[in-house]
């Protein structure tokens, strides 16, 4: 009762609908009727008109019309509104009557039946008496109806029985019970609400024309009163828009109502009301800004009207509902489509109505004294069992005036709400609301306003004694109130949880709590801080720590029984905590001397432990663990009798260690994986503080970064301060463990660059400066790996230099043992490398060797290595270029078969290295040498860079029996060697392929024997042979064209047949007239038979000058002379 | 009449707070962070629309029940 009495009637809160009664209906024997029942009241959708339908008896005694008032002179009235008015329009005074009857217009009895009907609405109009409810009747038929008009008896029953019934046409409605049943309906009930509409409508001329009669010394109830039922009815009308006005008068009329103690909460629950119906309605019409500014109009307007002073957490809790419903309505908008921001949005107000729920709780607390017992008779009982008008009290229900009529009536009835407030569960109707705003606030982005509901959550568990639950939500928040360092909240979060863990005894939160208050992040006084570090030294040594300020005693009482339970308990006194992701009193800090220690040196590393907290702490045990746990015996340090391990708060103390590596370890990182600080004792309890990795807290990095930021903005003046700055220490949490660092030197000496394909010589050098033996020394050499992959197809490395290494041979050749070296010794090998294709690789010698060696007296076996490595770039060593020429040399596209022609070869060197060239040769296909022997014709030819050898060789190119016209020549093959290596480095043979060459094959081949020069007015025989190569019969056309250079004699012009594959010669003799470069007589040659071959392609056998000299004189004194 | 003033770091920490001494210092606190949900939000809007031409008088945030808080952006401050 007590939580409900502030609730809303579920009549405000409900959408009024007009209400409809249907008599004459038997829907449970009835199975017709039952069906029509159903096809109005299931599955109502959105669509249909807003009636609520009811089922009632045809004899229903609906409410009592009271007789109308005729004056409102001497009228008084009570109160504002009463308690029954909604409901009854809601749901008791219908609208409209619905008579359902059964009656067909052919039925036998229809004379009966009318009479009956007229009855039946005769009792239902009684009833009403008063009332400007309407009436209707629905004939339920079985007959489908004829249209209207062409029934003549049923228009003319229809017309009897509205006679009998007194009822105007439209309230007579026909139900033919047929297949079209909903349709039917969904006309009847359009009807209805018509006739329902018509009603309020009336209502509302009814209940304004009471305004003329009202006066406002006497009736200022009234006014309210009227505006309101207006607004009802025109809601229940669907005028909400005329609704919202009516409302927004009576709201404002009802705070002229002079308002007293005696009706201060009356008029506060009216205007809640009205206030609920006005931002209900603008929400409805989707004007959010109007229901919001009304809302605040409504607080500002209520929130000093506080009334009555003892009963101030009445008011409170009024508040607190106002805020709540406003929160649901506008959650209800929101879920209909309305749009809510992060400053805007239901979260507000149910945080606010939480607010002024905690302000009810204060008030109860400090109105609602214990001890007095509920009077007698119940000042709170009426004699209805309810109040008659809203937010009235139950014990002077209808008085008005300013002074209550009885007061001691009035201290009992004070009393007897303050006593029932004591029992209302105020943090369970705190935290529910709380919960609602979490809710809201998580989903508009608020976190942090989140993280304050939940505290605030956490803080009524608390009050509520529910520990657990308080700490839990206090535990889920605490972290987000670090992470943004806001240490005050934290450390007023903290407080309230350190006491949920005392009153629960809890000891290991207990100690978390007392950790992070005693350490920096705690904004308590010095003097607290002492108190919570004096408890948990008592904690540690299993003894009950004092009780919390401001807990209620009560709870402290039985707390302290309940941790004597925990101390007598034996066992389970050891915890661990992890101490990483909070701010604890204790900072630890760890780093490796050096992010790398060679083997043969000792590892060390530092622990620096400081404390926060205001007195000096003790500790038993201090243990780093790393990744090998073989080394962690090495980092441990225990207090001893003699020499206890205690922190000075404020100053840094520092735990150096330090260790041999294993050899095995070589290439592999040490990581430290926690550190773990023991306070406490066996004898006691033992808490095992753990840190992960290197140390630090939730605060620590950001410590770090402030640091460096200021010491870089101040400069070097910060880094000479005396004391270990702890904020700009380093943790360094792993270490690499090296080799040992080798003490050889390795000497590589090559001539750049390489050239393609030749045996590359490095040569190395090795030398000790070890002071002892290095043994098994070793060497990888090759090509380092890593590089592109097509490399390692492309390179090989041999030992062998004798001769060229084969494909076979690796690219990286892997430990090769070289033996031991002693102090001091030196050792050469060369290395052969041979690169198949050109561009840059960077090679890699790597020496290891191992040597005995002594850490810290142990004797250990180190394996050192010494990589060296050197970038070769690999380039061709000489061009190639070849070119075919006819032996006129002139350039060739094709070659004719059976006709000889050059093959012109030249190898330009690129090589920055002088070459020697040994030998070249061609391995011919198809084509065969015209010379009897083809001899090379640079053998032992040196080139040096940008130098050429050019080779000829005349070839011959055989006829051909396949039809394919383009072959293959054959290679062409170089054997050379770097001129500077010596004559037993094997050599390089180059192969190049000779190009492929197009052949022709000519029907008709000439060609001319003739001396190599001529000489002046000297004979100059020329013989032309004429070879006929086809398999036919060639007919020619020969002719010598006259020249002004020569005279000649033989045959002018002459026609002859060449039988097939014969040759003919034709003889002429020349005699040149003129000295120097003549161009000899031309020969015109046609083939009648074989168009395509012309003089011009014919012509291009022949030589086409000659050189004449001049006449040949004797020698004579005179031109000596002369000279 | 002021009755809290506080300077927030980028990262949202307290530089400086102070309140009138006569009220919940702790309330003022949880009303100062609270508020920076709003603050962050806007902020993050207001970068995005106008880089560093932003706006730096964020005015009034948002009326609580009791106060007005009222923020203002400061380009720099170390």
């Amino acid at each position: 009762m007590a939580g409900s009495q502030w609730e809303l009637p579920p009549e405000l809160c409900c959408r009024p609908m007009a209400f409809v009664a249907l008599t004459g209906l038997d829907v449970v024997y009835n199975a017709v009727h039952r069906a029509i029942w159903d096809a109005f009241c299931a599955n109502r959708r959105a669509d249909r008109v807003p009636i609520s339908f009811k089922v009632l008896p045809g004899d229903h005694e609906y409410p009592k019309c009271r007789t109308k008032r005729t004056s409102y002179e001497w009228y008084i009235p009570k109160g504002i509104l009463k308690t029954g008015w909604m409901n009854k329009h809601l749901n008791l005074v219908p609208a409209l009557v619905v008579l359902f009857y059964e009656l067909d217009w052919d039925d036998p009895q229809w004379k009966e039946k009318q009479s009956e009907c007229a009855t039946k609405v005769e009792i239902v109009r009684t009833s009403l008496q008063g009332r400007n409810t309407k009436v209707a009747v629905v004939l339920i038929q079985k007959k489908t109806p004829l249209p209207p008009g062409e029934d003549l008896v049923a228009s003319e029953r229809a017309s009897s029985l509205c006679n009998a019934c007194d009822l105007s046409g439209k309230s007579l409605f026909v139900l033919p019970h047929t297949d079209h049943l909903v349709g039917y309906i969904i006309r009847l009930e359009n009807a209805f609400y018509e006739h329902a509409q018509t009603y309020y409508y009336t209502e509302i001329r009814r209940v304004k024309s009471h305004k003329e009669f009202l006066n406002k010394t006497t009736h200022q109830l009234l006014f309210v009163r009227h505006q309101f039922k207006i607004a009802f009815f025109s809601e229940l009308k669907q005028d909400t828009q005329n609704a919202l006005k009516y409302y927004r008068t009576a709201y404002s009329l009802v705070h002229e109502l002079r308002a007293h103690e005696t009706n201060m909460l009356e008029i506060k629950t009216m205007a809640g009301f009205i206030n609920y119906k006005i931002c209900r309605l603008c929400f409805q019409h989707n004007t959010p800004l109007d229901a919001i500014a009304q809302f605040r109009k409504h607080i500002d307007l209520c929130k000093k009207k506080i009334g009555s002073a003892e009963l101030a957490f009445e008011h409170a809790a009024w508040m607190s509902k106002q805020f709540q419903s406003f929160g649901e309505l506008f959650d209800e908008a929101i879920k209909l489509g309305l749009t809510a921001i992060q400053t805007q949005n239901p979260g507000f107000y149910y945080q606010q109505a939480a607010c002024y729920s905690q302000e009810r709780k204060q008030l109860a607390q400090q109105l609602c004294q214990a001890g007095a017992s509920y009077p007698s008779p119940d000042p709170l009982d009426t004699q209805s069992g309810g109040l008659d008008f809203y937010g009235q009290r139950p014990w002077r229900q209808g008085h008005q005036s300013i002074d209550p009529p009885d007061a001691e009536k009035e201290k009992t009835g004070i009393l007897a709400l303050q006593i029932k407030e004591r029992d209302v569960p105020h943090s369970e109707l705190i935290i529910a609301l709380l919960s609602n705003a979490v809710a809201q606030f998580k989903k508009y982005k608020c976190p942090r306003m989140k993280s304050h509901l939940m505290v605030q959550m956490g803080e009524e568990y608390y009050h509520a004694k529910d520990y657990t639950k308080a700490l839990k939500l206090l535990d889920y928040v605490m972290c987000d109130y670090r992470t943004e360092r806001w240490w005050g909240l934290l450390t007023a979060i903290l407080t309230t949880a350190l006491r949920c863990a005392y009153l629960m005894a809890s000891v290991k939160d207990y100690i978390i709590y007392c950790m992070e208050l005693l350490g920096r992040a705690s904004t308590l006084k010095e003097e607290q801080k002492g108190r919570i570090e004096k408890n948990l030294l008592k904690v540690l040594m299993n003894e009950v720590p004092d009780a919390e300020p401001e807990c209620d005693p009560s709870s402290v009482s039985a707390a302290r029984s309940l941790w004597n339970d925990r101390v007598a308990l034996s066992g389970s006194n050891e915890f661990t905590i992890e101490v990483q992701d909070y701010i604890p009193f204790i900072q630890c800090k760890a780093k490796f001397f050096s992010p790398s220690f060679h083997v043969d040196q000792p590892i060390q590393l530092q622990v620096f432990l400081r404390a926060d907290c205001p007195h000096p702490v003790t500790l038993n045990k201090l243990a780093v663990s790393l990744s090998n746990q073989e080394y962690n015996q090495w980092c441990v340090v225990e207090s001893s009798g003699q020499e206890s391990m205690s922190l000075i708060p404020g100053k840094t103390k520092c735990y150096n260690f330090s260790f041999v590596a294993k050899t095995e370890d070589v290439g592999k990182k040490i990581e430290m994986t926690g550190i773990e600080v023991m306070l406490g004792s066996d004898r006691g309890r033992c808490v095992f503080l753990s840190w992960r990795g290197a140390g630090g807290d939730a605060a620590s990095n950001h410590e770090a970064l402030q640091a460096s930021r200021s010491s870089r903005r101040w400069g070097r003046g910060m880094e000479t301060r005396p004391e270990l700055d702890w904020d700009n220490l380093i943790m360094q949490h792993s270490t690499m463990i090296i080799s040992r660092v080798p003490k050889i030197s390795v000497q590589l000496s090559h001539q750049p660059p390489a050239l393609n394909n030749e045996m590359y010589c490095i040569s190395l050098t090795v030398q000790s400066q070890e002071e002892g033996v290095a043994k098994e020394v070793k060497l990888t050499a090759g090509l380092k790996p890593g590089q592109d992959a097509n490399l390692g197809q492309t390179t090989h490395v041999t030992l062998d230099g004798s001769k060229v290494c084969d494909d076979t041979a690796p690219a990286l050749l892997p430990d090769v043992p070289l033996g031991d070296l002693k102090p001091g010794e030196k050792l050469e090998r060369c290395v052969y490398v041979r690169c198949v294709s050109t561009g840059p690789r960077v090679f890699l010698f790597h020496v290891a060797y191992s040597i005995d060696t002594t850490v810290e007296g142990r004797q250990i076996v180190c394996k050192c290595h010494k990589d060296e490595t050197a970038t070769i770039e690999t380039v061709v060593p000489f061009e190639v270029s070849v070119k075919f020429v006819s032996t006129k040399f002139e350039p060739l596209d094709r070659v004719a078969v059976d006709i000889p022609f050059l093959l012109m070869t030249d190898i330009l060197s690129s090589s920055p290295w002088p070459l020697v060239l040994a030998s070249s040769s061609l391995q011919l296909l198809t084509m065969t040498s015209n010379t009897p022997q083809l001899q090379s014709q640079l053998q032992e030819v040196v080139l040096q860079t940008g130098e050429c050898a050019s080779e000829c060789f005349c070839l011959r190119c055989p006829p051909l029996t396949s039809s394919n016209n383009t072959v293959a020549t054959g290679q062409y093959l170089i054997s050379w060697r770097r001129k500077p290596s010596s004559a037993d480095s094997p050599l390089i043979q180059t192969t190049v392929t000779l190009p492929h060459v197009i052949l022709e094959s000519v029907p008709l081949y000439i060609h001319a024997d003739l001396p190599s020069f001529g000489r002046v007015r000297e004979s100059l025989p020329v013989r032309y042979h004429i070879e006929n190569r086809t398999a036919l019969v060639q007919e020619v056309e020969m002719a010598v064209e006259p020249s002004d250079a020569f005279m000649f004699s033989g045959l002018k012009q002459v026609r002859l047949r060449i039988l097939p594959g014969s040759e003919q010669q034709m003889l002429y003799n020349y005699y040149p007239l003129m000295a120097g470069y003549q161009t000899l007589p031309q020969l015109n040659i046609s083939l009648p038979r074989c168009p395509t071959t012309n003089t011009h392609t014919l012509r291009r056998f022949l030589p086409q000058r000659i050189f004449v000299k001049p006449q040949g004189r004797q020698l004579d004194d005179a031109s000596i002379a002369a000279a | 009449m002021a009755v809290c003033i506080a300077v927030i770091a980028k990262e949202n920490y307290p530089l400086y707070i102070r309140s009138v001494p006569t009220q919940n210092e702790l309330k003022f606190h949880y009303t100062v962070h609270t508020s920076l949900d709003v603050v962050e939000e806007k902020i993050s809007a207001v970068g995005k629309s106008l880089g560093d031409q932003r706006e730096l008088y964020l005015g009034l945030l948002y009326p609580t029940e009791d106060y007005k808080l009222i923020i203002f952006l400061t380009r720099h401050l170390h």
